[in-house]
């Protein structure tokens, strides 16, 4: 599989301050990537260099094997870019935004025109083409926001908190967006405030802090590096005490522990033995009243090696 | 390709702003409209011709020149123009300079030189007019006589014309105040630019769109030449609406060079554009566009856009200021083509305003290489 | 900065002479006089060495310009330089400083005017920019000066420090093998001696007294068997266990940092110990350490807090106080220092100054 983006030894210094310090990171096709990092953790300074807004103070980059700097155009070409703030003309109707961007990546006439269209028809604002972003509610601005950088059809695709306060159909509707751009083929950074957005849509994470990775892989593998046991708490209706016995025979479990009604199994979180457990009850004939399953999500993961939380 | 869409995005954003259109087209009508027509008396009496005074000094002691330059002045001095001779014993620049008159004229068998007076620039310019319309006859009448000489008689027969006509300076034309004001207008809007251009850059980064610029495959120059583009071409539309404006509905006195009149402006446009970006980028920031309005409405102010201020003898400190505003050179240059008569002077003016165009936009070059983003 | 005023004196003087002696159509002996008399003060002054000499000979420059400006208008255009000449000792306000060079203006006319504050505010600008670039040199001079010393200082250290590792290295294996020797002699030594005793004994009696010489033997074989089995104790004893080692190790030193520094500590630590290896216990302890001193060093801090867990994949050590922390950190030596020895096992380290000031080290460990 290609590398869409190869960074190597990236570091970024403003002064004194290191902002980016000897990051590297490859990212393949068709992965969706996600960044994730408090304020001033490094992410826009490091996702501003691989835009090339800002040049790095030592280091190389790489989009599709070809060094940046070196070919500025190939790899302007083949990047998509949708800022944190806001980038489009509020006097410029939706069409004129989209197709005075994608006029920049050198399409022209009728292509223009059908890839402008498709950008808005994409993200759901084919009826709105005519009309002032002035006009839009924050959601659709955001939409707009993500038709500009997306006619063009980018192989690399950079969404810098694309979500950022918005309400939550516009929200869903953005994620359900950046899954089909990736079906579609394009491969997604995707860098946000929002834990459980970048759980849920993101293959695989870099935890950024201090201007370095502290962390990277697939969200298990991250959740592995805290532990790997997770805890599942199940209610019964009414128990005699010795349910949970059976239930150490199944892969997986590591202790089974109960207090009355209420069973505690601790479990190796890399299987996936839920359903067994259950199963097992149910053979019993024991009527469950409530089950809880504690993993460890990124959150966790995040606080345990930081110290920090995400928001603070 | 990039830069005309970037261009063309950029009238069409300066077109929508109602604003823009408020400021540079809708103010400075009215303005006109306003001071043209409280001020009228500030004008015509001032610059009225019969106050024409030229002392002569006649050292050709007689001959073909001086005739024909004795005719010249009995035809103009119908008009109210005066001709004296020098005094022995009186020095003709000095008379000029101390303002007894207009313009000093010495007639030698080289040829005629005029010493004009710059405290009152319109009459010497009228009388430099005539002067040189003169001499173009009698260079005539003299290439007539030598080959044949009886026709020389001719060449001077058909001159006993109004040599003011000729000049087309209607001689019961004085620039009126909605003239005078329909010219600074013009040329204080086409200043003006200086303002929008200020922020052409920083607007774009307060709008967020600088980082889409920047990453999209386009160089830095052609944003930044589009955009460019973009607003001299909006200002000049401006500024040929008003001159139309003040030509039809004012009925304003434009003179008989519209074009060397629109390459003028054309360049002070550029100028005031350049001016304004490289302000921009050397202040950074929303201090820029305040400072950069400040020394435009200056500019405007000591050029005499809001009312004729001093006079150009250049002495003293507010001469000084007077001298150093853009919008005076324009002025001045414009004057001279319009009611001069004197296509040759819009030349230095627009030299002038290329040339710091181009020390400006380097300047702005420069400093947006350096700069990361735009 | 001298040369640059002499020279900006002289191009001036030059100015003025120009203008004023040679422009008048009579040569005025006084003018040549005065402006020997200036040349005269001005070359005192670059001979004088002593700052409050210097500055009473600029005042006397400026006094004199101003009587001379009496005699002859054009003197004045000298004053600027003076002043700014002794403006260099004192003010730092630089608006101030060109209001009072400006204030001649009051008194001169027309084209002297425009000249005067042309000439004050050219060597005005170009004063400015000359004590600006100065500035920057004694800055740049002086942080040379202490990087030349940094380094030296850390050199030495360097040295000091191979030298000392070397000789203790050196003693603690000296002192491990008289340990050991003893241990040796006490015990095995004793023990294979009676063993040899007994089995010479027995030689002796093997044809004459089979049976004693059995039991002899008996004696020697079980002699033997303690002393190998005291062997093994001994090997067992001297070899202890690492996490052991590690841990009271990285106690025993925060406890004394905390003695000797006054700072309160506490370490605490999770999960399980024994997986950390003599190399990752080695960084952990050289970062900790390093850590602590900073602290102790800059932080103002009272209590220190020492952290260390093993996590899943990773073994997290985190090292921080209360103190007031930083929210621009710049890298030193130190933390450097702890970046690269953390790198050499994969590992990162991440300073954070927003609360408190902290060290985190996090060294992946396992399969990955």
């Amino acid at each position: 599989m290609m590398n869409v983006l190869d960074i190597r030894g990236l570091t970024k210094k403003f002064d004194d301050f290191v902002a980016v310090d000897n990051i590297s990171l490859t990212i393949r096709e068709g992965e969706i990537f996600g960044f994730l990092g408090a304020n001033g953790a490094g992410k826009s300074t490091t996702i501003n260099m691989v835009s090339s807004l800002l040049r790095p103070t030592s280091g190389e980059i790489r989009i599709l094997d070809k060094d940046i700097m070196k070919q500025s155009r190939f790899a302007k070409l083949n990047l998509g870019i949708v800022p944190q703030d806001l980038a489009i003309y509020e006097d410029m109707t939706a069409y004129e935004n989209v197709s005075f961007f994608a006029g920049l990546y050198g399409l022209r006439g009728s292509q223009l025109k059908e890839r402008t269209l498709e950008a808005l028809e994409f993200v759901g604002l084919s009826d709105k083409a005519k009309s002032f972003p002035k006009n839009f509610s924050g959601g659709m601005k955001r939409r707009l926001n993500i038709a500009c950088a997306i006619a063009h059809k980018p192989k690399l695709i950079i969404m810098d908190e694309p979500t950022v306060g918005i309400d939550p159909q516009s929200r869903n509707y953005i994620l359900t967006s950046v899954r089909k751009l990736n079906e579609s083929g394009c491969t997604i950074i995707y860098t946000s405030h929002y834990m459980e957005e970048v759980e849920e849509i993101c293959s695989r994470i870099a935890i950024v802090d201090h201007g370095k990775i502290i962390a990277e892989g697939t969200k298990e593998q991250l959740k592995s590096t805290i532990t790997d046991v997770k805890n599942i708490r199940i209610e019964l209706k009414s128990a005699i005490g010795a349910e949970g016995e059976k239930l150490k025979s199944i892969p997986g479990v590591r202790t089974v522990h109960q207090e009355e009604n209420i069973i505690h199994v601790h479990s190796d979180a890399a299987v996936d033995n839920l359903n067994r457990i259950l199963k097992q009850l149910m053979e019993d004939d024991k009527e469950i009243r409530s089950v809880e399953e504690q993993e460890p999500n990124l959150e966790t993961v995040f606080l345990t090696l930081t110290g920090r939380n995400l928001r603070d | 390709m990039n830069i005309l869409s970037i261009a063309l995005k950029e009238i069409k954003q300066d077109f929508r702003d109602r604003r823009t259109l408020l400021f540079l087209l809708v103010f400075p009508i009215v303005l006109m409209l306003i001071l043209g027509l409280a001020l009228t008396n500030a004008f015509s009496s001032d610059v009225s011709i019969g106050d024409l005074k030229v002392v002569v000094k006649d050292a050709t002691g007689g001959g073909e020149l001086s005739q024909a330059f004795t005719t010249f002045t009995k035809e103009v001095g119908k008009t109210g123009v005066v001709f004296e001779s020098l005094q022995p014993g009186e020095n003709g620049r000095e008379e000029v300079e101390n303002n007894r008159y207009t313009d000093y004229v010495e007639l030698t068998n080289q040829g005629i030189s005029v010493y004009g007076s710059s405290r009152d620039p319109i009459g010497s310019n009228i009388v430099q007019g005539m002067l040189a319309s003169f001499t173009d006859k009698y260079n005539a009448a003299a290439a007539v006589a030598r080959i044949e000489p009886a026709k020389t008689e001719m060449v001077f027969a058909g001159g006993k014309q109004d040599y003011i006509k000729e000049l087309s300076v209607d001689p019961d034309r004085t620039p009126g105040s909605i003239d005078y004001y329909a010219l600074a207008m013009t040329v204080m809007v086409a200043m003006w630019a200086a303002m929008p251009a200020g922020g052409l850059i920083q607007r774009e980064i307060g709008r967020g769109t600088a980082v889409r610029l920047v990453t999209a495959p386009v160089r830095k120059s052609e944003i930044f030449i589009g955009k460019i583009l973009g607003g001299i071409v909006t200002n000049l539309l401006c500024v040929i609406v008003i001159i139309l404006f003040s030509k039809y509905v004012f009925k304003a006195y434009w003179g008989s060079h519209m074009g060397i009149v629109l390459v003028v402006l054309v360049s002070e446009v550029v100028m005031a554009m350049s001016l304004g970006l490289a302000g921009g980028y050397l202040l950074k920031g929303a201090a820029s566009r305040g400072i950069i309005s400040l020394v435009v409405q200056l500019m405007s102010f000591f050029g005499g856009a809001y009312f004729p201020i001093g006079n150009d003898s250049g002495g003293g400190f507010m001469g000084f200021l007077v001298n150093l505003s853009p919008i005076r050179w324009a002025n001045r240059g414009l004057t001279q083509v319009i009611y001069g008569n004197d296509v040759s002077a819009a030349w230095p003016v627009v030299g002038i305003n290329i040339g710091f165009a181009a020390l400006f936009l380097g300047a702005s070059m420069i400093m947006m290489r350096r700069r990361e983003g735009l | 900065m001298e040369l640059w005023t002499v020279g900006n004196k002289t191009i001036l003087l030059l100015f003025v002479v120009i203008a004023s002696y040679f422009t008048a159509v009579t040569a005025d002996p006084w003018l040549v006089l005065f402006f020997l008399m200036y040349l005269a003060l001005n070359l005192v002054l670059h001979i004088v060495t002593k700052n409050t000499a210097k500055k009473a000979i600029i005042l006397a420059i400026i006094l004199y310009l101003i009587g001379c400006a009496i005699y002859h208008p054009y003197f004045t255009l000298l004053l600027p330089s003076s002043c700014y000449e002794l403006a260099s000792f004192y003010t730092r306000k630089k608006g101030l400083l060109l209001a009072i060079v400006l204030l001649p203006v009051l008194f001169l006319r027309d084209t002297m005017m425009i000249l005067y504050v042309f000439i004050a505010v050219l060597s005005f600008f170009n004063y400015v920019m000359i004590r600006h670039y100065m500035g920057r040199v004694n800055k740049q001079e002086d942080e040379i000066e202490q990087m030349r010393k940094d380094m030296q200082k850390l050199a030495k250290s360097l040295n000091d420090n191979q030298d000392f590792a070397r000789a203790s290295a050196y003693m603690v294996k000296l002192e491990e093998r008289n340990r050991l020797t003893q241990e040796i002699h006490d015990g095995i030594g004793h023990a294979m001696t009676g063993a040899l005793i007994q089995m010479e004994a027995a030689k002796r009696l093997l044809n004459s007294d089979p049976p004693t010489a059995e039991t002899l033997l008996q004696n020697a074989i079980g002699i033997s068997k303690e002393a190998i089995e005291e062997i093994r104790i001994t090997l067992k004893s001297n070899k202890p266990p690492v996490e052991q080692l590690g841990l009271s190790r990285l106690k025993t030193a925060v406890e004394a940092f905390g003695g000797k520094t006054g700072l309160m500590t506490s370490v605490v630590h999770e999960g399980n110990m024994e997986i950390i290896t003599p190399l990752q216990w080695k960084i952990i302890y050289e970062n900790v350490t390093e850590a602590l001193t900073n602290s102790a060093k800059y932080s103002g801090a009272s209590t220190v807090h020492v952290e260390l867990r093993v996590l899943n994949r990773l073994i997290k050590v985190v090292v921080s106080d209360n103190g007031k922390g930083s929210m621009k950190i710049v890298k030193g030596l130190g933390l450097i220092g702890m970046e690269e020895r953390t790198a050499a096992v994969n590992g990162t380290v991440i300073a954070d100054g927003t609360n408190g000031f902290s060290v985190t080290t996090l060294i992946p460990y396992g399969n990955e």
